[in-house]
């Protein structure tokens, strides 16, 4: 047990030592930082991803977000679910932390909300387009 | 049940044995099983279903981070998780407090911060959300050891804060 707190503290000095090494070497080969990314197989870009959706007020990216509801990672759902709140809002009764079965009929709610929203949105193209059709007459 | 006080959120570990003690090596295969028992126990001590897979994804978090940031991913770190129940003089308990040490380089407590949603970086998503979950979080130096971090977390069960009331707790 002592010996390996020894190891722990020399390799903490030896981390100590080294770093400013990669500092120094950082613009000639740094790991690569995470991307902010709602579709990446990373959690951590997933992650940011969100973040940056909410930080951006992309609605576009609501199909993308609502996906994320069933993502077996129960920090990227909580992440998921803040970020639609902020959208739009709304929660639908979502909860992340809830049972699966409650989550399933909660993330069918957010499924009906987008199909809604869109047609909704395809309707108003629809009048638009016809208001510009009478105006032209 | 020995009382764990009411002085667990500023991050005093109570004056009792801990209930619960579980002692893990760094590594990820480890997780699941200790943060299963603390979501079992907190639903004994009266936590929903859903308020334990909030305690259970702080305690994830928190061991992701001892195992990621504080050893560096080596395998042979210690770790020490320890759990009680906090009374408040009812026949239940009030809420739980879990604790979590290791042995790992000691940092400022003071730059351990949870990064606000919209600071859109790398890092600190990890206490962002032991923030969110649990109703106090606070990060020391382990007293007299000249290695190793503290965390001490508390969750009360009838939590009336702002981001409880969000989560519909």
């Amino acid at each position: 047990m002592a010996e390996a707190r020894m190891m722990r503290a020399m390799r903490t000095a030896a981390r100590m030592l080294l770093l400013p090494i990669p500092l120094l070497t950082m613009g000639a080969c740094s790991s690569p930082q995470p991307q902010a990314d709602v579709t990446s197989t990373v959690p951590e870009e997933r992650a940011l991803g969100l973040a940056k959706v909410g930080q951006q007020e992309d609605r576009e990216k609501i199909p993308e977000v609502v996906v994320l509801l069933d993502s077996a990672d129960p920090g990227i759902r909580m992440f998921a679910i803040r970020t639609l709140e902020r959208l739009t809002g709304e929660t639908l009764g979502y909860d992340y932390a809830a049972a699966e079965h409650e989550r399933a009929e909660a993330v069918d709610r957010w499924v009906r909300w987008v199909a809604e929203r869109d047609s909704s949105t395809m309707g108003e193209d629809a009048d638009s387009t016809g208001e510009a059709g009478d105006a032209s007459n | 049940m020995a009382s764990a006080g009411q002085s667990t959120d500023n991050g005093t570990v109570p004056g009792v044995d801990p209930h619960v003690t579980i002692e893990l090596l760094s590594q990820p295969r480890y997780l699941s099983g200790a943060r299963d028992l603390v979501a079992a126990v907190s639903k004994r001590f009266g936590f929903n279903d859903s308020d334990c897979g909030r305690i259970s994804l702080a305690v994830d978090e928190a061991l992701c981070n001892v195992i990621r940031h504080g050893y560096d991913r080596s395998p042979d770190g210690r770790i020490w998780v320890r759990v009680w129940p906090i009374e408040e003089g009812g026949e239940k308990p009030a809420g739980i407090c879990v604790v979590i040490d290791d042995e790992a380089a000691q940092v400022d407590p003071t730059i351990i911060k949870g990064r606000d949603l919209d600071d859109v970086r790398p890092g600190g998503l990890g206490v962002y959300i032991m923030r969110e979950v649990m109703t106090s979080v606070h990060f020391e130096r382990r007293s007299g050891q000249d290695m190793g971090m503290r965390l001490v977390m508390t969750k009360l069960i009838d939590d009336q804060s702002e981001k409880a009331a969000r989560h519909g707790s």
